[in-house]
């Protein structure tokens, strides 16, 4: 790396932009002792176009507004900025204060141990979320407050968001621990989609859906499959049975029954998590699973229920968090990231450009002599560089772009 | 108690195919979806399909002399010795057959497939297995292994060979082997010519039978890699121009080279570095229309660049397609020089050679497209990509005809079974006179159906009124006799390791005119699995009983179907509805179902200009070029084998032999059926053979409308009673006043199913 990598790297891409004037940057992150699951993630979500605008919208106004209050949110914003605002195009930046803040806010991340990508980018999402809670909160006190001294009969009609989130057994998630919906901030704006949880009782016919928000999906896989038959499987229908009987209220009884989970709305920016760290009971750990799952640049979800809008929306792959290594607490996260016409792989504080043909690559071992990990773990794991996270943007979709007007109600109905 | 939940367990909500895992025996709490069943993980050495028996032959199997197995190596280090071979590039088979150039002319073709037709034995079959031996004693079978290409001589079925003992074996420095294809029509006995592509983009023709000339006669092409950097996809010859041939490339060009223009001119004299191109067609842009936005996209298009210089120099042409890697073409034949592309940016192109002029394009589901097949007529197009879907596309029509839906990962090959062609599936007594007939009149069949569709307009398919929709059905059913005679045998392999065998029936090209349907072996799309559907309605009826309700009227007639089937309205009146051919698609337009469709088509623009030139093609969802996921019939395959460990990357029809491939360099030739297994097979099968109505049409039918049908009856479950009682359950959940008729087809579906099943158990 180093001013001649960085040099080399700003060639390459100047020779493949060739006349398009965008002011991209792309800039390597240090590592301050295995925070490459933290460099990852935000290098991904720098990315997605409709985040790092939002985020630097969420700066603006801040800085407008006067605030100097310091949360991760604001540490990130401001890596953000700093990093759209270079003058170089090319270089490496320290994330100082945003590793700093992170590990204050949340002991768990407060140490040098390696961390789970996916359980950060799900800390992340929420702590903006609920920052941006907040802040609205503050806001409308501040001026109901303000209202009520003025005018005195201005009451703000705070109606809790339509709640009725399925409090049955989550596997995903994203929305944990909500009792009553949370409110809607430009994070679901953006990551939410809704999956129905659809349910078919046996004796009586009887179907019923719950709505389930999500903002990202956690996929099982499978060796040599592809990312589609995995979401293909997330969808299949299981059969509720024994000790899981699904209590159906037509019957008045537990009742035996089957159960789907579709994506009703598909996500602006469907995030997917390959379930790659699995919990063996024999070893006692996780192990990693380096399934060869091949994702293709483009998408288009099958799983989609029958009701919903734009179930076939194309979606294009914008970043990848890859995870290489063959055990979930060694090994290295490195992201790919589609940037105008070309890709680029951030691994720290290096970037380099990557070719689209060398992207299969990234999804795993194929041979299934590597997936029987659970047997000799000495074999030697060599390229287990395996996509671990997913970022699939919608095509088409603006950041700007507000008609988010026909989105459902999050609901609970039963048929 | 299980077993009686399974019935309207299937039926019931299941909206996937691949819904291979049949639910343990036990009482689960829920269906552990990461941990697929025993049968799915087995490879299989050994499947039957109708016709008989495939199997590998084991002593024909062939790899590198020292095969890093993973029986002899711990594992993790195949994964590892791989990677330092450069496992990169794609393991690819290519033959050099000396004396069956005409090996895919159809009229051979026909004689072919009638001769190991279980009927015809006696009379065909043993000319054939003496002209397999005159053919097989002089082929060469050549595959890249990493940096290493091996040439070992090839005899089918028969091969025996010693891996020690190569024909040629090369190994290459800092590049590797990316593809190979042999110039059947410049070898002779003694001489031979292979031209080998590279990773690093180089091209190679070397004479692997020449051993005693002193100057070896290997040429090189972009030695210096001046032309092209990047890998070579896949090779050709110039069908009837043995001296030309073009090569395809990573960075989506695609070269024309000369052999007759010296090899040294092009390999740069210094400059050559930037070559004064001529840009002789250019087509910039296609317009891509995604659902609701349009947006033109640069680079869908495609140049074609000739030199400004009097002297001709290598390559003499360079076409630059779309966008990415062009990861597979090929001709359509050896006179009507078509050419199809397919490419990473998901578009399959298809151009008339001479003229530089692309005729029509199709674009995936979504997705690279990586491979396609001419069908042996050059009428059809199959594909796989990305996508995981075979997409059949008719050439003349412009549209696709159906997609295939089992694979489980990305298609890494498809291929036409020239072998397999226009045959009837069923009806042994007049198989041999019909399986002729039949050829006439798909072809008169034919060229009916394709002039209506060139002067209509592009919408014909959608809003084509119910009037014109229910004629040409009729017409159709009059012409052709069997809506279930096969077309077209397709094969794919994929990175699932999967080995996949599609039928194109007549019905499946007929009905494809039509938007929505239902047939014998098309599964009913996620809408018809909708619950709502599933409860039983009854308007619902209409739909869903064709596939149910047809194969029975045919089983009871089989004879006045054969030929001439008879008049509509002579049938009683309760198998009218059940007779799609005539009545069920009016009625089924009319049908609630259809209704939805056409409203989703309707939020969507129209696509006026689809037929309005070559070149303004627009492939956006929903128009013929790129239909959604519910516009065309989704077919299931006659069979899904895992076959591999490693994914598949090569597929190959031989007269008397499948050959797979897979990227650990693993060869595989599989015996196609024979009289043996026939034999075999009529045994096993005594009671499904013994009965008129366990024709095995209605199986694929009962089970393709069920999608979980097909799954239970393979055998999966372990258990024959409960695959027998749940279709009979399902026929009845599906339609509560269906009678006899839709019984018998439940029946003889587990009877059809049960030689699989016994083949199965018994290896």
């Amino acid at each position: 790396m180093g001013a001649n990598g960085s040099s080399q790297l700003e060639r390459e891409i100047s020779r493949t932009e060739s006349g398009t004037l965008t002011n991209e940057h792309y800039y390597g992150l240090v590592n301050f002792g295995n925070t490459c699951y933290c460099n990852s993630v935000i290098q991904a979500l720098f990315f997605c176009r409709p985040f790092r605008e939002k985020m630097l919208n969420y700066r603006q106004t801040l800085k407008k507004s006067g605030t100097s209050k310091e949360t991760l949110m604001t540490c990130l914003a401001d890596l953000f900025h700093s990093i759209a605002n270079q003058k170089r195009r090319v270089g490496t930046i320290a994330p100082k204060r945003f590793i700093t803040k992170l590990k204050k806010e949340n002991e768990s991340f407060d140490n040098y141990v390696q961390q789970d990508a996916h359980e950060f980018f799900n800390y992340l999402l929420n702590s903006i979320s609920e920052a941006l809670i907040t802040d609205k909160k503050a806001e409308r006190e501040k001026s109901s407050r303000h209202g009520t001294i003025k005018k005195g009969n201005v009451t703000v009609n705070m109606s809790p968001a339509t709640a009725g989130i399925s409090k049955d057994e989550r596997e995903r998630n994203g929305t944990e621990g909500s009792d009553s919906r949370p409110e809607s901030t430009w994070i679901h704006e953006i990551f939410e989609g809704i999956l129905t949880n659809e349910t078919k009782c046996l004796s009586c016919d009887t179907k019923s859906c719950k709505d389930e928000n999500f903002l990202d999906l956690s996929i099982d896989v499978e060796q040599n499959t592809s990312i589609t038959h995995c979401l293909r499987v997330f969808s299949e229908t299981e059969t509720l049975c024994g000790d899981q009987k699904y209590y159906c209220e037509t019957c008045s009884s537990k009742q035996e029954a089957q159960k789907r989970m579709r994506i009703k709305k598909p996500p602006q920016l469907l995030a997917l998590h390959l379930k790659r760290f699995k919990y063996v009971d024999s070893l006692n750990r996780h192990t990693k699973l380096s399934y060869r799952v091949v994702f293709p640049l483009e998408l288009r979800l099958f799983n989609v229920s029958d009701d919903a809008e734009e179930a076939d929306q194309i979606y294009d792959l914008v970043a990848t968090v890859v995870h290489c290594g063959a055990t979930p607490n060694r090994g290295h996260y490195i992201t790919l990231v589609k940037s105008n016409s070309f890709w680029l792989v951030f691994d720290d504080d290096i970037v380099e450009k990557l070719d689209v043909s060398s992207m299969e690559e990234f999804s795993g071992m194929s041979t299934e002599a590597t997936a029987q990990m659970t047997s000799n773990q000495s074999a030697p794991q060599k390229n287990s560089e395996s996509a671990y996270i997913l970022f699939y943007q919608a095509r088409n979709y603006v950041a700007e772009d507000s008609n988010h007007s026909h989105r459902p109600k999050n609901s609970t109905h039963s048929v | 108690m299980h077993q009686n939940s399974l019935g309207p367990a299937t039926s019931g909500i299941g909206g996937n195919l691949n819904t291979a895992y049949p639910p343990s025996q036990n009482d689960c709490i829920l269906l552990q979806h990461a941990q697929p069943g025993r049968e799915e993980r087995e490879i299989k050495k050994i499947f039957a399909i109708e016709d008989g028996v495939y199997q590998t032959v084991k002593h024909a199997e062939i790899s590198r002399p020292k095969p890093l197995s993973h029986y002899q190596v711990p594992p993790g280090l195949v994964a590892a010795a791989n990677q330092m071979a450069g496992a990169s590039s794609t393991v690819r088979v290519s033959f050099l057959d000396f004396s069956s150039r005409d090996v895919i002319q159809p009229d051979v073709a026909v004689e072919c497939s009638s001769s190991y037709d279980p009927n015809k034995q006696d009379e065909n079959g043993s000319p054939m297995m003496r002209s397999q031996n005159e053919e097989n004693e002089k082929s060469i079978i050549c595959f890249n292994v990493g940096k290493e290409l091996y040439m070992y001589a090839y005899r089918g079925t028969r091969t025996k060979t010693d891996l020690t003992r190569p024909i040629d074996k090369r190994v290459y420095k800092g590049t590797a082997p990316s593809c190979h294809i042999f110039n059947q029509e410049k070898s002779s006995a003694s001489t031979s010519q292979l031209l080998i592509g590279f990773t690093l983009g180089q091209l190679q023709i070397i004479d692997p039978l020449d051993k005693i000339s002193a100057t070896p006669s290997s040429k090189l092409y972009n030695e210096d890699r001046y032309i092209e950097k990047t890998a070579v996809t896949c090779l050709r010859f110039l069908p009837g121009e043995p001296n030309i041939f073009l090569s395809s490339h990573v960075s989506g060009n695609l070269y024309v080279y000369d052999e007759r223009i010296s090899a040294i001119s092009s390999s740069g004299n210094g400059s050559s570095q930037s070559p004064p191109w001529h840009v002789q067609t250019q087509v910039l842009s296609i317009d891509l229309i995604g659902y609701r936005m349009f947006f033109p996209v640069q680079g869908y298009g495609y140049t074609t660049y000739s030199w400004k210089t009097k002297h001709p120099r290598n390559p003499t042409t360079r076409w630059q397609i779309g966008s990415g890697t062009i990861h597979q073409f090929n001709f359509s034949g050896p006179d009507t020089k078509m050419l199809a592309t397919v490419s990473h940016d998901g578009f399959l192109r298809i151009f008339n050679y001479e003229t530089q002029e692309l005729m029509s394009c199709m674009k995936s589901y979504f997705g690279g497209l990586l491979t396609l097949a001419w069908s042996p007529d050059a009428k059809l197009i199959a594909t796989g990509g990305e996508d995981d879907l075979l997409t059949v596309y008719d050439v003349a029509e412009k549209k696709v005809v159906c997609r295939g839906q089992a694979h489980k990962s990305w298609i890494s090959q498809v291929q036409f079974d020239p072998y397999v062609v226009r045959r009837s599936k069923k009806d042994p007594e007049s198989n041999g006179r019909s399986s002729m007939t039949a050829l006439d009149d798909v072809s008169r069949e034919m060229d009916t159906r394709c002039m209506p569709s060139t002067s209509t307009d592009p919408n014909f398919g959608y809003t084509k009124p119910t009037s014109t929709m229910s004629r040409n059905s009729l017409a159709s059913a009059s012409v052709t006799q069997r809506a279930d005679e096969i077309v077209y045998r397709i094969g794919s392999v994929g990175h699932d390791t999967f080995l996949c065998l599609w039928d194109i029936t007549n019905e499946i090209l007929n009905k494809g005119n039509h938007r929505r349907h239902r047939n014998s072996t098309i599964i009913a799309t996620n809408a018809a699995l909708d619950i709502d559907h599933l409860s039983g309605k009854l308007e619902d009826l209409p739909e869903l009983s064709p596939g149910v309700g047809e194969p029975s009227t045919n089983s009871e007639q089989p004879l006045l179907d054969a030929n001439r089937p008879a008049p509509p309205q002579e049938k009683p009146p309760k198998k009218k509805r059940f007779n799609r051919k005539a009545f069920g698609l009016s009625k089924f337009t009319s049908s609630g179902n259809a209704s939805t469709s056409t409203s989703a088509v309707g939020s969507r623009a129209n696509p006026t200009n689809a037929n309005a030139s070559s070149v303004d093609i627009v492939a956006r969802l929903g128009s013929p070029s790129c239909p959604g996921i519910r516009d065309v019939p989704i077919i299931e395959p006659l069979t899904c084998k895992k076959v591999s460990h490693d994914r598949l990357t090569v597929l190959e029809f031989r007269k008397d032999c499948v050959v797979t491939a897979c990227q650990e360099g693993f060869i595989c030739t599989w015996s196609r059926p024979s009289d043996r297994d026939d034999v075999k097979q009529d045994n096993l099968s005594s009671t499904a053979a013994a009965t008129p109505e366990s024709e095995q049409k209605p199986s694929v039918s009962a089970t393709a409308s069920f999608g979980y049908g097909s799954e239970i009856s393979n055998g999966v479950t372990g258990s024959r009673s409960s695959s027998n009682f749940s279709t009979h359950e399902l026929q009845q959940l599906r339609s509560p006043n269906a009678t006899s008729p839709s019984y018998r087809v439940g029946a003889s579906t587990s009877a059809y199913h049960r030689p699989m099943y016994a083949w199965q158990n018994a290896n």
